[in-house]
């Protein structure tokens, strides 16, 4: 089979082609969808080895599920979400009782264009300012505002309510504004 | 430096930053493709040997159904020579009669009894 316009075919549509045995159909929904499940186990672990492993984790229940998947059902982007979520919270429920010389320190940043490194910073400063966060609040305003999914889908994802999850990303967002009030000049926001 | 309260929209610029997904490493993507090919290979293998096993003959699901067809026949077999009896008139004294049958005097005696 050509897969020439791949990229129109949806993603319930490459679940039957990979339940049939299609490789390519695997391809496809990992080009689609494990970059961002990887994103969001950056973000929550703080780990790039373990943010690997659970977006593998993550594929590999999706290929597990494929023969059942019910099409319509759920969105496959909201139900590798449901997944990483879980797999990231369990594992930093394990790690709660590490001690803080196992965690690895951030890297060296690397000289530069001017605006490379104020895109680094701002994106440092912000994932420093996430891992204070409580993990849900966390969880939930890196799919909200990252990730672009809806209240509705963000609240699928997590097994809550859509009012939890507004609740959960307004505290979120309060906390970060206050969290990142001091780099306000250092980061060159404009207003 | 500003002790001012961000924004909404500074926030909106942090966000942005972090929103430019970095690509998965080629070392990852093959992890991941080698485990949908993998779970493809064992779904064949499954389906191969699981396939004639559906299509055997299985005494297990027959035995259970004769034995009430079997049960179902008695059943039938009993209430109707019951009735048959009773249109007869053999209902009448039955236990008499039974005892009658047993003590040796066979079936003569019962039609004895009615001649009488």
């Amino acid at each position: 089979m050509a897969y020439d316009g791949m990229n129109e075919v949806s993603d319930d549509a490459l679940m039957v082609l990979y339940a049939n045995g299609d490789p390519q159909a695997a391809r496809m929904l990992t080009v689609r969808h494990a970059s961002r499940v990887l994103n969001l186990a950056r973000r929550m672990l703080k780990d790039e080895a373990e943010a690997e492993d659970v977006t593998q984790e993550a594929m590999l229940r999706l290929w597990k599920n494929a023969s059942d998947w019910r099409q319509g059902e759920a969105k496959v982007s909201t139900w590798l979400y449901k997944v990483a979520s879980n797999l990231c919270l369990d594992r930093l429920r394990k790690k709660r009782g590490t001690d803080l010389d196992d965690i690895p320190e951030p890297e060296d940043d690397t000289p530069g264009v001017e605006a490379q490194i104020m895109a680094t910073e701002r994106a440092e400063s912000l994932r420093d300012a996430m891992a204070a966060l409580p993990e849900r609040q966390r969880l939930a305003v890196s799919l909200r505002h990252i990730e672009g999914l809806s209240n509705p889908e963000i609240a699928e994802a997590m097994s809550l309510s859509v009012e939890a999850v507004e609740s959960l990303t307004a505290r979120a967002k309060r906390s970060l504004k206050a969290l990142l009030a001091d780099k306000k000049d250092e980061l060159g926001l404009v207003r | 430096m500003s002790r001012d309260m961000m924004n909404d929209q500074e926030l909106e610029q942090l966000f942005a930053a972090e929103r430019e997904a970095e690509p998965l490493s080629d070392a990852l993507m093959a992890r991941i493709l080698a485990d949908a090919d993998e779970r493809i290979v064992a779904r064949q293998g499954a389906v191969r040997t699981v396939a004639p096993r559906a299509r055997r003959f299985d005494w297990a699901w027959v035995m259970p159904g004769t034995a009430m067809a079997a049960c179902l026949c008695a059943g039938i077999f009993i209430g109707l020579s019951g009735s048959v009896t009773d249109t007869l008139g053999f209902g009448t004294g039955a236990e008499q009669s039974f005892a009658q049958l047993l003590d040796g005097d066979g079936f003569d005696s019962l039609f004895e009894e009615e001649q009488s």
